[in-house]
């Protein structure tokens, strides 16, 4: 399936649940779904649109809010990037590991790095964070200087 | 004869199977494993942070540490994803030049990892012979670039040196070398009894589990699934170039290796090609300082596996957000089902099976991973 055709399904099927759809150049689509259409935008991609190979979660700081961007690909190489943002407070998102198998892998880095957390996700320890890492620092947050990071590496070590 | 209750054993991070540092739980019943808990990050570098303070021409020397047996991927993807975003085209001779490199460092990633796998199965002695010839493509690599690990010549626009019709004889010549050499590793590993032994129905991968499960590279090719960036979704001048997707129904570590040395062929093949047709011209043309707003998913296929990385710009000379997924992260779930049901002595050569490289998958903290080491990674250090 090519970008505009995968374009033009999402929008289709979702309406109002799109707020921004694209597709800038062969093989690329990037749709951007409302929070509450965000299950379903993934299961239509998935099981219906043949978008079943998950290659990443991207977590994004967008000042008030945190995105998280799935890239799926297709059998014809397309890449479909669906992408959510959830504001700060409240930034919980279903765990997908029921129709992408991988997906845990990829949620647990995002909830570490940028505390997106997800409903759902079965295995909450550190996957890459180091033990005894404080659960409210996340290093990719923009709000996080290296210095702040460095202070909480030298408090680990001293204990 | 079964156990009363299982065994927990940590494997790692500092072990036998690998020379990089990466934690395994094993649950065992007896010898045989039942469950398998993977623990990342011993390499963590911050490189993704580091992106995003660092200007685009910055980013360059971070993405080429990204890695040092996938360097050329991950610049090919870092320049790709930054010139795509500047949107300036590559001027062809510049994008055959990074096809050749891109080979060259498949056959000598391929040709360490045939030497790993070959000293797991316990043969030293094509170990050795593997890392002796891939010593001719580093010399290769010192000839071209000045740099036999780290080479510095992707660049945005293009790539740093130009390779002469000189040195394009000096890569022919090589070449024939090489190809005579992989073809002893065929003859070898087809015919060895002791490394069919260790290898044949070891660590299996179903076709259905590799797929569901999204390996990549030539774990997923070894399980008999077709799948190539390089041809699915061709980048630089892959689109023009004749070769064909590897792959093995044999599912377990002799599929992958046999994948791997018939993959070396098809480089070979590849590098020849690209050498007879480069186009001439101009190989850089001037990139910007900054990229106008934008997001872009950039795919590579790097010796280990599809290799990713997605950039956002916001107008500036930095990017907003920088991610990278390297091949062995999108391994680690297909992996953890390989190793369920296996006996504890093949672990090493299970693990080494996949290519694991996890310099390249642990990226992001900004924390050196020893405690003994006692320091902090600054920017500049990363």
């Amino acid at each position: 399936m090519d970008a505009t055709e995968a374009v033009r399904l999402m929008c289709e099927r979702l309406g109002e649940g799109v707020l921004d759809a694209r597709a800038p150049r062969p093989r690329r689509a990037f749709v951007r779904v409302r929070r509450e259409s965000f299950g379903e935008a993934i299961k239509h991609a998935v099981l219906e649109l043949g978008f079943s190979h998950l290659m990443a979660i991207t977590a994004a700081d967008a000042g008030e809010e945190l995105e998280a961007l799935y890239h799926l690909v297709c059998m014809d190489a397309t890449v479909l990037t669906i992408s959510v943002r959830v504001p700060k407070g409240d930034a919980v998102l279903p765990d997908m590991s029921e129709v992408l198998q991988n997906a845990a892998i990829y949620e647990r880095e995002a909830r570490e790095m940028m505390g997106i957390g997800f409903d759902g996700l079965r295995d909450e320890a550190h996957l890459v964070l180091p033990r005894g890492w404080p659960s409210d620092v996340h290093p990719l947050r923009k709000d996080r200087t290296y210095d702040d990071l460095a202070k909480i590496k030298l408090e680990l070590e001293r204990v | 004869m079964g156990y009363a209750s299982t065994v927990k054993m940590p494997f790692g991070p500092q072990h036998p199977a690998l020379k990089e540092p990466e934690h395994f739980l094993f649950e065992l019943d007896g010898d045989t494993v039942v469950g398998v808990t993977p623990r990342i990050g011993y390499v963590h570098r911050g490189i993704e942070k580091a992106l995003e303070l660092s200007t685009y021409g910055h980013g360059l020397y971070l993405a080429e540490r990204i890695c040092g047996i996938c360097t050329v991927a991950h610049t090919c993807c870092y320049t790709q994803a930054i010139e795509e975003l500047m949107g300036i085209e590559v001027p062809p001779r510049a994008k055959y030049i990074r096809t050749i490199m891109s080979e060259l460092e498949r056959l000598h990633s391929h040709s360490l990892w045939v030497g790993l796998v070959a000293h797991e199965a316990g043969f030293d002695t094509l170990f050795m012979y593997a890392w002796r010839d891939r010593e001719a493509i580093l010399s290769l690599f010192q000839e071209i670039t000045g740099g036999r690990v780290l080479h510095a010549i992707n660049t945005l626009g293009g790539v740093r040196r130009d390779i002469s019709p000189e040195l394009a004889d000096k890569i022919r010549c090589t070449m024939e070398y090489f190809e005579g050499r992989v073809k002893d590793y065929r003859r070898i590993i087809r015919t060895e009894p002791t490394f069919l032994k260790r290898t044949r129905d070891v660590g299996v991968l179903k076709p259905s589990d590799a797929a569901k499960l999204d390996a990549v590279g030539p774990t997923l090719r070894g399980s008999g699934i077709k799948e190539d960036v390089r041809r699915d979704d061709p980048y630089i001048a892959y689109d023009e170039m004749p070769f064909n997707v590897i792959s093995s129904d044999g599912c377990d570590v002799f599929a992958r290796t046999e994948v791997r040395v018939e993959e070396m062929m098809e480089s070979i093949g590849i590098i020849r090609y690209a050498l007879d047709r480069m186009p001439a011209g101009v190989f850089r043309v001037r990139a910007p300082r900054n990229a106008p707003a934008g997001e872009c998913v950039s795919r590579v296929e790097a010796p280990r596996g599809e290799d990713m990385h997605f950039a956002r710009s916001d107008g500036t000379a930095k990017p907003e957000r920088y991610k990278v997924r390297a091949p062995t992260l999108a391994n680690i779930p297909a992996l953890c089902r390989m190793l369920v049901g296996i006996h504890v002595a093949d672990i090493p050569i299970i693990l080494a099976g996949i290519d694991p490289c996890f310099s390249c998958m642990d990226r992001m903290v900004v924390v050196r991973g020893g405690r003994a080491s006692g320091t902090l990674q600054s920017k500049r250090d990363v």
